[in-house]
C-alpha cells in the first residue's frame, strides 16, 4: 500500500497525526442501474489506500441500505448524486439513515452538489459535508482525517456547515492533473450485451472545452482550478482494455468521455496513437468501441483509421437542425457541419447515434419543421432510428440563468422547465409527449427507437466479432427498411400534430393506433432478426463455444 | 412490449434483449422532459410520498429492532 503517490502528493493520514486506520469500511451509494464509473473511480482510489469499500445502488431497497449501514458501521457514507431530479429521493434516504440510527459522517458529491453546494446542504440538513468537483482525493483526505481524528473541516474541495449554522466551503482542490495516477475503476457490473459479448464503460479523458449553454459539464470542470481537459496516456487506456479483454472477456468498450479526444491536431495525434496501441496489442478484430464527440471533430482520414481499429459507433450531440437553435444552445457549430459529419460517417460505414433537442427555449413551429427536414436528411434512409427530446434547464447552466432573467423558468430543482415563447408550443410539446410515451416510440429502454438502435449495435457485433454470416447483407437491408418506415411515420406524426396547432387541421392520430404501429415495427424486426439468427445459429454458437472454452466464470454473470 | 415475446425457436444464448449496453436516460428523466406540468408534479409527489412512507416504515421497523436489541446508535 503506498503511503502516498503522484495522485495525492502528500500523506493525509500522517497529517492527521496517527497512522491511517482502515478498520471501518467506506460506504458509497449512487445510481447503479447502469455502470457508474464515477463510483468505480472513488472506490478504487480508496481501496488503493487500504480502505474496504462497499458500493450500494441508490435504487436498492432502503431497508437493505439501512441494514448495511447499521451492520457495517462505516467510517463515512458517500452519496453520488448525478441526476438533480433525484435530490428529493436522496434527501429521503439520508433522513432514513439518520432516523434509523446511522451517526457516521454523511457526505455527497456529483454535478449538482458541486455547483449548488449551499442549496444542497440547506435542503438536506442531515448531511455533514459536500465533496465538490472531482472527488477521489477529497474523499480520501476526508476518510483519513476521520479515521485519524484529524480536523476534516477545511479540507480543500469540501463544503460544510459551521458551528454558527452558516454554510462554508474551503478553497477548491485543483482537478486531477495526471489521470494515469488513478487506479483502474472498480467494475461491479460487467454485462452481457449482445449475443454473449460483454461490454463495459471506460474513460480516456475528463473535461470538455466547449461551452454549450444547456450543459453543466463544462461548468463543473471550469469552476475548479486546473487544466479543464486531461487525457490519459493512450498506452495506459489500451492496457486497461487489454486487461479487461483478457481477464474478463469484454469485447465492447463504451467510452464515456465528455468529448473523446479527436478534435484538433493534438488530440487527433492522441487518437492515432491509441489506434496504434490497440494494433500493437493484437486487440483489433477482437474488440469494438464506441465514442461520443462533436460533429466538427469528425475527420475522414482519422475516423477511417479508428474504424479499422474497432470504432463501430459514434454518438454526437447534434441537438438542432437549424442554425438559430444551435446558436441558442451555444453549440458553436453549423447545420452544414452537422450534415457533413453524418455524411462522412455514412461514407466510412460507421454507425452513429445522436442527441437532438426538438424543443428548446427558442423553438418555434417553423424551427420544428426545419428540424424535421434535418432529421429526414440524416436518418430518412433508415441508417439509425430517430430520437429527440426537450431541453431541461439544469442547475449551473447558462441557459437556466437566462430563462430566470427572462422570467420564463418554471418549477424547481427537481422539476425544472420553462415556458416557450409561443404558448401553442407548450400544448404541442405535451400532446406529442403523451402520444410518444403511450405508444412507446421514443422513450424508454423498450421503445421502438431504442430497440432498433440496439439492433444496429447487435448487427455491428455480428459483422465484426463473429465469422462471416451468410445472408447478413440481406438482414442489414431489411433492418434498414424497418427503421426507415418507423422514422418516416414518426416524422409524419410530428409534422401533422404541429400543423394542427398552426393550420387548425385536426391531425387524427390516436395513441392506440400509434401503439399498434409501434408493435408492428418491433414484431417485424424480431421476426427478421430471429429468422436470421436461427439460420446462422451453428456459426454463432460455435464461436461462443470457442470463447467459452477460454472464459473464466464471472461472478454474477 | 414485444421484447418479451417468446423466442422459443431461438437458442437461449442468442435471444434478443439480454441487455442494452448504452441505455437511454432513466425513465424519470424522460417523464420530466415530456410530461405535462401536472404529470410531472404527480410523478414527483408520488415518489416523495412513496419515499416518505417507505422511510417511515423503515424508521418504525428499525426503532422497534433497536428497542428490542437494546442497541446504541449505529454508524
Amino acid at each position: 500500500m503506498p503511503a502516498f503517490d503522484g495522485l495525492i502528493g502528500e500523506d493525509f493520514a500522517a497529517a492527521g497525526g496517527r497512522p491511517r486506520d482502515t478498520s471501518r469500511p467506506i460506504m458509497l451509494i449512487g445510481y447503479q442501474d447502469e455502470e457508474n464509473l464515477g463510483l468505480g473511480y472513488l472506490s478504487a482510489t480508496l481501496r488503493r489506500f487500504g480502505y474496504r469499500v462497499l458500493v450500494y445502488n441508490f435504487n436498492a431497497e432502503r431497508e437493505e441500505i439501512l441494514a448495511a449501514a447499521r451492520r457495517e458501521r462505516p467510517l463515512v457514507i458517500g452519496l453520488s448524486l448525478i441526476f438533480q431530479f433525484y435530490l428529493t429521493r436522496f434527501a429521503e434516504l439520508v433522513r432514513t439513515l439518520r432516523e434509523g440510527g446511522v451517526a457516521c459522517h454523511l457526505t455527497i458529491g456529483g454535478h449538482f452538489p458541486s455547483l449548488s453546494w449551499q442549496p444542497t446542504l440547506e435542503m438536506i440538513p442531515e448531511l455533514d459535508s459536500v465533496v465538490r468537483f472531482e472527488g477521489e482525493v477529497t474523499l480520501l483526505e476526508l476518510a483519513d482525517m476521520l479515521s485519524t481524528g484529524g480536523e476534516w473541516r477545511g479540507i480543500a474541495g469540501l463544503a460544510w456547515r459551521d458551528d454558527a449554522g452558516g454554510i462554508v466551503s474551503a478553497p477548491l482542490r485543483p482537478l486531477i492533473h495526471d489521470l494515469d495516477a488513478l487506479p483502474y475503476p472498480d467494475r461491479t457490473q460487467i454485462e452481457r450485451a449482445f449475443l454473449g459479448r460483454r461490454s463495459t464503460h471506460i474513460l480516456a479523458s475528463r473535461g470538455c472545452i466547449r461551452t454549450c449553454s444547456f450543459c453543466s459539464i463544462h461548468m463543473f470542470y471550469r469552476a475548479a482550478p486546473g487544466k479543464v481537459v486531461r487525457t490519459r496516456d493512450p498506452a495506459h487506456v489500451a492496457d486497461e482494455i487489454e486487461l479487461l479483454h483478457e481477464r474478463d472477456h469484454i469485447s465492447l468498450f463504451l467510452f464515456q468521455d465528455d468529448d473523446f479526444p479527436v478534435y484538433g491536431v493534438k488530440w487527433q495525434r492522441w487518437a492515432g496513437n491509441f489506434c496504434d496501441e490497440l494494433h500493437r496489442r493484437g486487440l483489433v478484430g477482437r474488440i469494438l468501441w464506441k465514442i461520443s464527440c462533436r460533429a466538427d471533430a469528425v475527420d475522414e482520414a482519422l475516423f477511417a483509421r479508428m474504424r479499422d481499429a474497432g470504432l463501430y459507433l459514434v454518438y454526437m450531440g447534434l441537438e438542432s437542425g437549424n442554425d438559430e437553435g444551435l446558436e441558442t444552445l451555444n453549440k458553436r457549430i453549423t447545420v452544414e457541419q452537422n450534415l457533413k459529419a453524418v455524411a462522412t460517417l455514412k461514407r466510412l460505414g460507421i454507425d452513429f447515434a445522436f442527441g437532438f433537442m426538438l424543443f428548446e427555449p427558442a423553438t418555434t413551429f417553423e424551427m420544428v419543421r426545419q428540424d424535421l427536414d434535418f432529421l429526414r436528411a440524416i436518418v430518412g434512409d433508415g441508417c439509425t432510428a430517430a430520437t429527440f427530446c426537450r431541453m431541461v434547464p439544469y442547475d449551473g447552466t447558462p441557459i437556466k440563468d437566462e430563462l430566470i432573467r427572462q422570467g420564463r423558468f418554471r418549477g424547481d430543482v427537481c422539476n425544472p422547465y420553462y415556458d416557450f415563447l409561443d404558448p401553442r408550443l407548450d400544448k404541442f410539446c405535451y400532446e406529442l409527449g403523451d402520444l410518444l410515451n403511450v405508444s412507446g416510440w421514443v422513450h424508454g429502454l423498450e421503445s421502438v427507437s431504442q430497440q432498433l438502435n440496439m439492433a444496429w449495435s447487435e448487427l455491428a457485433v455480428m459483422e465484426r466479432l463473429f465469422p462471416r454470416l451468410p445472408g447478413i447483407a440481406g438482414y442489414r437491408k431489411r433492418l434498414r427498411a424497418i427503421t426507415k418506415n418507423s422514422n418516416a411515420l414518426l416524422f409524419r406524426v410530428v409534422d401533422d400534430i404541429s400543423r394542427a396547432y398552426t393550420d387548425g387541421v385536426p391531425h387524427g392520430w390516436t395513441a392506440p393506433e400509434l401503439r399498434r404501429s409501434c408493435h408492428g415495427f418491433l414484431d417485424d424486426f424480431l421476426r427478421e432478426r430471429d429468422a436470421f439468427v436461427v439460420r446462422n445459429q451453428k456459426i454463432l454458437l460455435d464461436a461462443l463455444e470457442r470463447d467459452a472454452a477460454r472464459e473464466p466464470a464471472l461472478a454474477g454473470n | 412490449m414485444a421484447v418479451s415475446r417468446p423466442q422459443t425457436q431461438v437458442p437461449e444464448a442468442l435471444r434478443w434483449g439480454i441487455h442494452n449496453p448504452n441505455p437511454p436516460d432513466p425513465a424519470l428523466a424522460l417523464i420530466l422532459e415530456f410530461g405535462t406540468p401536472s404529470v410531472r408534479q404527480a410523478v414527483l409527489t408520488g415518489l416523495a410520498r412513496l419515499n416518505l412512507a417507505t422511510a417511515q416504515a423503515q424508521v418504525e421497523l428499525w426503532t422497534g429492532v433497536q428497542r428490542a436489541m437494546g442497541q446504541a446508535r449505529g454508524g
